[in-house]
């Protein structure tokens, strides 16, 4: 493993292809599925012959990903690394998170959180409801706070304040208030195309405002003509999962092994 | 034991249902559930429930609620007296 080497996504990529034409026809195992890499910070990465990692920086943690030939040269070879503070590794899988442990727990990771993917192919269908308040750009730091108090920034991907403000701006949040105008609950949701990504949902106003949210929140996808969705579910929260049964989704296996070292 | 219900009338069937599935969501016996209860009673009565046992209303009973209609149900009369007005039309 050489020493860690800042890179842009163009030079990881290349080192990446390397790799491939270095060890044809083998299988890799890898937790990268050519997630977007232009806009992280601070990557850099180690290579050697059969494997390929690299970090980048979010929050007051690293992200780890890797690409390897050789699962076991690379457990020992992780061991050697001059690791930074805190590390997180996604592994997402249908089959358990044995592939993983083996690499990762040699070299200090422990399983921090397990999340359960869930979709809808068939929305419930809501009148938008009055009113349906969307969040306006002068909430951004509000709702941008309560993410980061209230949700596991290593392991539910916290959005930047930057794509908060453009998710914001392109009407994909809504919010509830409590009589004094404070944000009480809001719910976030890329739209793409007839889809959308199910990322956040926070409600600490009691049942009424959490039924008026789920309102403006189901009736702004009905009016965007938005069909189906999908998200992450913790499996430590069981009531949760339940609330989204209740209006038709359902797991499908794929499951989130969160690492933390 | 039902509880008295003075003044209004109650099909006994469909309050009975109600609060099976209430007391299911809740996981609080049954007789503590009477047809004046308030959601604010129960402790456990909290904002994923409400949602939860009123989805599972809506399955039992094949009727569908507003949002707007969810965030007044405070009370088991309020659940019992919409269905009733919902089944009868």
């Amino acid at each position: 493993m050489t020493a860690p080497l800042s890179v842009n996504p163009a030079a990881l990529q290349t080192a990446l292809d390397g790799l491939k034409r270095r060890n044809p026809g083998q299988k890799p195992l890898t937790n990268y599925f050519l997630q977007r890499l232009d806009s992280v910070e601070n990557l850099r990465m180690f290579e050697s012959e059969k494997s390929l990692c690299f970090f980048f920086d979010e929050w007051d943690f690293a992200r780890l990903h890797f690409y390897t030939f050789d699962a076991a040269s690379l457990a020992t070879e992780l061991q050697t690394l001059n690791w930074p503070s805190i590390v997180v590794v996604d592994w997402i899988s249908k089959e358990g998170p044995a592939s993983a442990d083996m690499l990762l727990s040699s070299s200090g990771f422990h399983l921090h959180a397990i999340y359960d993917r869930m979709f809808c192919r068939n929305l419930r269908r809501e009148s938008p409801s009055t009113p349906t308040q969307m969040a306006s750009d002068n909430d951004t730091d509000a709702i941008h706070y309560s993410l980061l108090r209230v949700f596991d920034k290593y392991a539910d991907h916290i959005i930047s304040v930057k794509e908060l403000r453009q998710l914001i701006g392109q009407r994909q949040v809504v919010v509830t208030r409590d009589p004094q105008g404070k944000i009480d609950g809001f719910a976030i949701f890329p739209i793409s195309g007839q889809s959308f990504h199910f990322n956040f949902l926070y409600n600490s106003g009691g049942p009424a405002q959490l039924a008026h949210l789920l309102g403006s929140f189901y009736g702004a996808l009905s009016e965007r003509g938005v069909q189906s969705g999908v998200g992450w579910v913790r499996r430590m929260r069981p009531q949760v999962l339940r609330l989204h049964q209740s209006f038709g989704w359902k797991t499908d296996g794929l499951v989130d092994y969160i690492y933390l070292r | 034991m039902l509880s008295p219900v003075s003044e209004k009338e109650y099909s006994v069937d469909t309050f009975e249902e109600i609060r099976t599935i209430i007391s299911a969501n809740l996981n609080v016996p049954a007789d503590k559930i009477h047809p004046d209860s308030k959601a604010s009673d129960f402790s456990e009565w909290d904002s994923l429930r409400h949602l939860v046992l009123v989805m599972d209303i809506e399955q039992k009973f094949d009727v569908k609620f507003s949002f707007a209609e969810i965030a007044g149900f405070d009370s088991v009369e309020k659940i019992v007296s919409i269905i009733q007005e919902r089944v009868k039309t």
